[in-house]
């Protein structure tokens, strides 16, 4: 068994789900048992209280509604390689991030330890072990 | 005539049956999501739809009646190193799927032929139901392509594509703004086909 893991929430959030069924939530791609990547280390199953020894990669509450997209850690030491190690287990949601160059998305933004990255072709903004790397929409307005 | 309705909307793809009192709305799916368009393939009974999630991008799913699936989506292929395109402002023109804004079923002797046209421009070919798509590069490597910009949308697009029922082979496509383009060999060489039609709001040339 497994919480839903909708984040839009209808009503039926917070459901428990057995395994091989699908979330009542979502009109489509909700499995709440993604199966566990090698090389990236699901948020879920890590212990908070080891030192850790990859980046931590947060992506937005937003894009869990449309693809399975796990907060993960991933080694890498630019924000290219840890999203290429995220995406080599989960390439459904790569598309949801990158755009067909495999540059971010005009309407997506990165953030490493609090600062926006520049270079949003290549992805060669620096990362370390220690870095929380943010992946989200880039919002304007008021 | 049809019973079946497929209705693309921003705010969701509905599908509307005939019954014996009326059209009504049957299904509703992808509710709340920006739906470009819809085919209904009636080859074999597939749907298609394209939807534009905005900040992430052009998806497109299919269903076969049980439910609906993610499929791979239309994708430009890498832009040379160094190599350089601006639209119709001086803005760069970026080699990545906009907005799918015609879809198509091939020939009835072309089992599995879906046509996918797009935003900026890229006219795409798929032989296998939307599993896997090929760029038509006869079209998008042609000079005259260049030319094309945005009518009313930033970008140039490819807004119908017409089969030919007695030949597969012979397709039509029209561009906003780039003209009526003809092919009679499935895409591998192009003719611009604008002779004849006349448009009172443009200046002679």
């Amino acid at each position: 068994m497994a919480r839903c893991r909708c984040p839009a929430g209808n009503g039926l959030c917070n459901a428990w789900i057995r395994k091989g069924q699908r979330s009542p939530c979502l009109p489509y791609s909700a499995d709440p048992f993604p199966d566990s990547v090698p090389g990236i280390q699901s948020r879920s199953t890590h212990s908070g209280r080891k030192k850790r020894r990859m980046a931590k990669v947060v992506f937005t509450p937003n894009v869990q509604r449309h693809v399975i997209c796990p907060d993960a850690e991933a080694a890498g030491r630019t924000v290219r390689e840890v999203l290429d190690n995220v995406f080599a287990g989960n390439p459904q949601a790569r598309p949801y991030v990158l755009d067909d160059q495999s540059g971010l998305r005009k309407h997506m933004t990165i953030f490493v330890d609090g600062q926006m990255i520049r270079d949003r072709a290549r992805l060669g903004d620096p990362v370390n072990d220690s870095s929380t790397v943010y992946v989200f929409q880039a919002l304007s307005g008021g | 005539m049809s019973d079946k309705l497929l209705i693309a909307t921003r705010k969701g793809l509905f599908t509307v049956s005939r019954n014996h009192v009326g059209w009504e709305i049957g299904a509703v799916d992808f509710l709340g999501d920006n739906v470009s368009i819809a085919l209904s393939d009636r080859r074999d009974g597939r749907c298609y739809a394209a939807l534009d999630h905005g900040h992430f991008g052009v998806k497109l799913h299919r269903s076969t009646g049980t439910g609906w699936e993610e499929i791979a989506t239309p994708s430009y292929p890498p832009k040379p190193d160094g190599y350089e395109e601006h639209d119709m402002w001086g803005r760069p023109l970026q080699w990545s799927t906009a907005r799918i804004w015609a879809l198509e079923a091939g020939g009835h002797d072309e089992t599995g032929v879906i046509w996918c046209g797009t935003q900026p421009g890229g006219l795409f070919r798929s032989t296998d139901h939307g599993e896997s798509w090929q760029m038509v590069r006869t079209l998008w490597d042609d000079p005259k392509r260049k030319q094309w910009m945005g009518g009313g949308a930033d970008l140039p697009g490819i807004h119908s594509i017409c089969v030919d029922p007695r030949d597969s082979k012979r397709v039509w496509i029209a561009v906003s703004t780039g003209g009526i383009w003809f092919t009679d060999d499935a895409g591998e060489t192009w003719v611009q086909r604008g002779e004849g039609m006349r448009a009172e709001h443009v200046p002679p040339v």
